[in-house]
């Protein structure tokens, strides 16, 4: 058999690879050119890795807050193994200074995680004197990682609580897996991850929960001339890919720019975000009429803070606007803690439009009215409802929930028909009457 | 199996046999009795309890020297028959490792899903049932995220499958680092399952797994175990690259087992026509289901699998005695694992008491207590044949194996040469791990896993070798090469692209939508569909019928309602061939006179299915048209052409015919090879594609292509092309010795009806191919 070299050679003139033309182009240098390509502000830490540190737009008023009650943030249930040892020790400190916040943002080569992946650009952001900070540290080529990790785990030691979008499921493992590829230790993090708070708050009322959908909706926000977060790995690789000193280098340099720019965005946003939450929970009866924050998810959060007496009176003025879901969840709270007159009450303000309130209503006449007609009724008004749903979005995601919904109701109905069969036979039960 | 004796049973159903058919030949395999030893001294009290509370109180002599090599930690390959307790060769010593130390790992690998889980329920019982603190987790497609994370951190022994290991475990290892920095053991089962591509690709995935468990600190020993094969320490060494002992003296007892080669009678004398071999071998196996005979029918496709379970169980349908409570269920590729997991505890349990099956089946899943294999057709190895063979009698007693032969050539050819079939042994399996497209692919996954130093080789091959593959995927794009080190440089996954075997990673789910429903009952790659499941083609899905709705490609989704059509389609597909390198061109023939020319180099093959039948169930009658309208598959690979041009000796016998007959010809050789190929090379004859053509607009000559099906191609060209001499002569012997009077589906096919001459013509071909006429014996 051929030799594997002679093999390639085979590969290579068959044409699965364009020879490299611009192999003559390649210099073999690492020589710092990358300095002249950065932004002024930029210093050069070791020979891949540079520094900025800048002051940003974004200031707190005198009167804000110097804390926050991490109670309104709840034990979030997370999946990832990591998060688990690195978070949840939140303990019963509630109080916790915005002052030793990192807020934390990673631009990486990809976005589908592995170990071939890499974190290039590791923004972190933090107030001093009520004026958001941002640190960054860039790599302008490979060799340049193990300093990166360095510099950023001590930038973060110095406030060890994380604030991030979405870093328990991508950047806090990405930068694990970096840190063991390249044998250093990564200490445990406490750990806010707002992408969690921000869909129990938005996620009914808003198509998306991304951070750039949140800016727009939430924060107003515009951002000019930004960079889709997409793109983001496709612009480092090609920079780092071409030769420095050439044409294609030169075209890249632009676009590097927008990375930094965006990096630096996100984390004032983020910071926004961060406050923008403080401040629903500060004040939750006064959130302004404008905003889309869902009563149930903010009642939730309140719950969470033990603001039991708040969190009621959210769900008692948005049923009163004729909320549907709020008073789902209020009919739950009251039946859960045996509030009967309350109860009832908020099962009288329900209409029959959704699933849910059809459901709430045949459990009400089932158990505590023992009214099997009323209820089978109502089942089959769900039934109804679901089904049309379905019918309509046949082919959709969540059709596998809707169908499991399905069953439970089938399920109901089923039971109730069996009690109005055995009810009907024995005597006339006073509900059907 | 029966109240006569075993002796007047396996009479009567021989005579049965031969009131049916021709049988060829049989052949009884005498009994032997198990050699034991003692359990090892060293072994755990608690490991011995459990055993014993198995009823294991000795080991057999194989079981006990693997025991011994794994203990000294030496790599080593046990070859055993099925029922010969395999399992135990390597849970026993690894079993004992993990409960010496307690933070020592092991990673089991098997070919398919159902295996591992067959696999965690055997280790379950050994572990649980004395109350052995191993945790055993499964790791695959179908495991929970839960469970996950219980796999990476807290289980002793991970057992997953190549494909899991290659796309989700090793570019995910720095998530596994507790497992990887213990693993001691990897175990691979069904070693033989990794041969030509799968293998090729099996072998470069152990380097990356080596290489990783090495960044990590460990060197974990290799235990594997095979079916019989020729080479099984070969195998071995080629797949992790360095020297392994051999165990492979079988002291399991073992039950006589009678093979009859059954050879379907004669329908048609003139045209050679036999009976259907797997309508033939669905009435044997109904016979001996109702003789009160387990059985498991071997059929070659998916669709062969449902069309039988379901006309055996239309057959065995009785209202007033439940079918004589005989239950017959499919079991294939394609199935969910849920439905495959409930077939597999069926037979276990005694509820189903025969299994049509592909060779989802052929490789060791423990289904227990089945009395007798029915084989329709050569299923392509003799390895893979010995495998569905040793099905039946599991547990040492008597048992049966008929080989119900199809009108293929080489069926035809073994029934007519039993010294050949018995004594040809196993084939050799060969792996390629430098295969150029395999290791580029894998050295692309392995720099994504970590970086490659400077002077890094990958796996055996050396360091300049593998930095010239790096270089190559550097021009690419996809590494960089700087401060001494190759980089992944791109936003991609590479694993999620590159499938381990062909086109697996790109399948079509098949939804229900009968009366708005809306559940997935399975999936199909991609290439199959399109021959499978066009618009109206008619589905089977454990006997239930279903009529495609529609196909929708680039979505990858099938629509499908069930229908009770009286008829089951069958689409025709249609090949062309365009050439795009000719490589290695040379002229074939001794003496002055070439006979012919070949050529080796790539082509483009478009597969396009235009069309379909119908066909009526049970009589296979024709009953229609229809269109299908899909884009074609397109398909870049290697391919021999044979050249016929004027100025050579078969060229000028082709010269003198019209071109009718020319491309007559061309199909029947064509035929001959395809068929026979297999006795030389181990491949499956539907491995190689061929396109015969009159005229060919390339070499401006009659031509005959060879071409391998899997993209790019996997050496079978070539190989080909070093054996034309032996298949020439082996075609021209299968031609010569069929009974048939004008071709028939044993030689060279049923398209020349009317035409009595064309056996004799190309018999003629043949020998101007080989050598000047006259000049031979």
């Amino acid at each position: 058999m051929a030799s594997l070299k002679g093999r390639l050679n085979l590969l290579r003139s068959m044409g699965l690879a364009k020879a490299s033309e611009m192999a003559a182009d390649q210099v073999q240098s690492p020589l710092p050119q990358a300095q002249q390509d950065l932004p002024s502000g930029w210093e050069q830490f070791a020979p891949h890795c540079h520094v900025s540190t800048i002051c940003s737009s974004f200031a707190l008023g005198s009167d804000f807050p110097p804390s926050f009650d991490a109670r309104l943030f709840g034990r979030i249930a997370n999946r990832d193994s990591y998060s688990a040892t690195i978070l949840d020790d939140m303990a019963l400190e509630a109080m916790i200074p915005l002052e030793s916040l990192s807020f934390f943002d990673l631009e990486t080569t990809g976005l589908s995680g592995g170990t071939g992946t890499i974190a290039f650009l590791a923004g972190i952001g933090y107030f001093e004197s009520g004026t958001f900070m941002v640190s960054q540290v860039f790599m302008d080529d490979f060799p340049g990682e193990t300093d990166l990790l360095g510099l950023t785990l001590e930038s973060l030691a110095k406030r060890p609580i994380l604030v991030t979008y979405n870093g328990k499921a991508f950047d806090i493992p990405l930068m694990r897996t970096r840190c063991i590829l390249n044998g250093m230790a990564i200490p445990p993090f406490r750990h806010f991850d707002l992408l969690h708070t921000s869909r129990r708050l938005w996620k009914a009322t808003m198509d998306s929960c991304s951070l750039s959908a949140l800016e727009a909706a939430v924060l107003d926000i515009e951002r000019s001339d930004d960079v889709p977060g997409a793109l983001i790995p496709g612009i480092w690789l090609e920079y780092v890919n071409s030769p420095p000193a050439s044409v294609r280098r030169r075209q890249s340099l632009p676009k590097i720019r927008s990375v930094l720019a965006h990096n630096v965005q996100d984390l004032v946003s983020l910071a926004r975000l961060m406050c923008r939450i403080m401040a629903i929970g500060e004040d939750p009866l006064h959130r302004g009429p404008d905003n889309r924050v869902d009563p149930r998810g903010l009642a939730r959060m309140l719950l969470a803070g033990g603001r039991e007496e708040e969190a009621l009176s959210i769900l008692e003025q948005a049923g009163g606007d004729g909320n549907q879901p709020a008073l789902v969840m209020l009919a739950r709270f009251y039946r859960r803690h045996g509030l009967a007159s309350k109860y009832c009450e908020s099962i009288g303000l329900m209409d029959d439009t959704t699933v849910e309130s059809c459901v709430e209503k045949a459990k009400y006449f089932e158990h505590s009215e023992k009214d099997f007609a009323g209820a089978l009724r109502y089942a089959e008004k769900a039934l109804q409802i679901i089904d049309s749903q379905i019918a309509r979005n046949c082919g959709q995601t969540n059709i596998t929930t809707a169908q499991r919904k399905r069953d439970l109701i089938l399920k109901r109905k089923a039971r109730l028909e069996r009690k109005t069969a055995v009810n009907g036979s024995a005597d006339h039960s006073p509900g059907s009457a | 199996m029966m109240q006569e004796t075993a002796t007047d049973f396996l009479a009567r159903f021989e005579s049965w046999l031969r009131q049916r058919g021709e049988v060829a030949w049989t052949h009884r395999f005498p009994a032997r009795a198990p050699e034991l030893v003692d359990l090892p001294a060293d072994l755990d009290p608690a490991l011995r309890t459990a055993l014993e509370g198995r009823g294991i109180t000795r080991l057999y002599t194989h079981q006990a020297d693997s025991y011994q090599f794994a203990r000294q930690g030496r790599d080593f390959v046990v070859v055993t028959p099925t029922a010969s307790g395999k399992t135990l060769c390597y849970n026993l010593p690894v079993v004992q490792t993990l409960l010496e130390n307690p933070v020592a790992r092991a990673l089991y690998l098997f070919p398919t899903k159902a295996l591992s889980q067959d696999q965690q329920a055997e280790l379950n019982e050994i572990a649980l049932g004395g109350s052995l603190p191993v945790k055993i987790q499964t790791y695959d497609g179908d495991t929970p995220a839960s469970l996950r994370t219980v796999a990476k951190s807290s289980a002793r022994i991970v057992i997953t499958n190549p494909d899991m290991l290659h796309s989700g475990i090793l570019p995910n290892h720095a998530k596994w680092v507790t497992f990887f920095s213990n693993l001691r053991y990897v175990v691979v089962d069904e070693m033989h399952a990794y041969r030509g591509v799968f293998g090729s690709h099996v072998g470069n995935v152990l380097r990356r797994l080596q290489r990783i468990a090495a960044f990590y600190g460990a060197r974990p020993t290799f235990i594997f175990c095979s079916a019989t094969i020729a080479n099984p320490r070969e195998l071995a060494e080629s797949l992790i690259e360095r020297p392994v002992n051999l165990v492979d003296h079988n002291g399991a007892s073992l039950g006589e087992k009678t093979m009859f080669f059954f050879n379907p009678a004669i329908i048609d004398p003139v045209q050679g026509m036999r009976r259907s071999s797997s309508l033939e071998s669905e009435q044997i196996a109904l016979h001996l289901l109702q003789e009160g005979v387990k059985t498991i029918l071997f059929a070659r496709s998916r669709l062969q699998v449902e069309l039988i379970a379901s006309y055996m169980n239309q057959s065995l349908e009785n209202p007033y005695n439940e079918n004589n409570r005989i239950r017959v269920s499919p079991y294939r590729s394609g199935l969910l694992p849920s439905e495959r997991r409930a077939i597999e505890k069926g037979l276990r349990e005694g509820s189903i008491q025969g299994v049509v099956s592909t060779n989802a089946l052929e490789l060791g899943i423990d289904i227990g207590g089945l009395d007798a294999a029915v084989i329709s057709g050569y299923p392509g190895s003799s390895a893979s044949f010995w495998q569905q063979a040793g099905r039946a009698g599991r547990r040492g007693a008597s048992s049966i194996a008929v080989f119900v032969a199809s009108s293929s050539p080489l069926d035809q050819y073994f029934a007519s040469h039993p010294e050949y079939f018995l004594s040809q042994g196993a084939e050799a399996a060969h792996v390629d791990l430098d295969n150029p497209y395999i290791f580029i692919d894998h050295a692309k996954c392995a720099a994504f896993e970590l970086p490659f130093a400077e002077d890094e080789g990958f796996g055996a091959s050396s360091g300049e070798d593998t930095g010239e593959a790096l270089a190559l995927l550097e021009s690419e794009g996809v590494l960089r090469h700087t401060g001494r080190r190759w980089y992944w440089s791109n936003e991609g996954y590479p694993s999620e692209t590159i499938s381990l075997r062909s086109a697996t990673s790109d399948n079509v789910v098949i939804v229900d939508v009968t009366r708005g429903a809306y559940s997935v009952i399975g999936e199909m790659d991609r290439a199959s569909a399109k021959e499978l499941l066009f618009d109206n083609a008619i589905y089977i899905h454990l006997g239930r019928q279903f009529m495609v709705q529609k196909l929708d490609v680039e979505k990858r989704l099938c629509r499908v309602e069930r229908s009770d059509a009286e008829y089951w389609t069958d689409s025709i597909t249609k090949t062309d061939l365009h050439v795009l390198t000719e490589d290695e061109s040379r002229d074939f023939g001794r003496g002055e006179v070439v006979a012919f020319r070949y050529s080796i180099g790539d082509v483009l093959v478009r597969t396009q299915a235009e069309k379909y039948k119908k066909l009526r169930f049970h009589t296979h009658e024709n009953v229609g048209y229809g269109e299908i309208s899909l884009p074609p598959e397109e398909m870049q690979t290697r391919a021999l052409a044979l050249v016929f041009p004027k100025e050579t000796r078969a060229g000028t016998f082709l010269a003198a015919k019209d071109p009718a007959a020319c491309a007559g010809i061309l199909v029947g050789v064509g035929r001959l090879f395809k068929y026979l190929a297999p006795l030389f090379l181990l491949c499956d004859s539907s491995d190689l594609g061929i396109s015969e053509r009159a005229r060919d607009p390339h070499f401006e000559a009659p031509a005959l292509y060879f071409y391998d099906k899997y993209p790019g191609g996997t050496g079978l060209a070539e190989a080909l092309s070093g054996k034309l001499e032996q298949l020439l002569a082996a075609s021209l012997e299968r031609i010569k010795a069929c009974p048939c009077k004008g071709g028939c589906p044993s030689c060279i096919g049923v398209d020349f009806i009317g035409r009595v001459d064309f056996k004799t013509e190309i018999a003629e071909f043949l020998q101007d191919c080989m050598e000047p006429r006259g000049a031979g014996a």
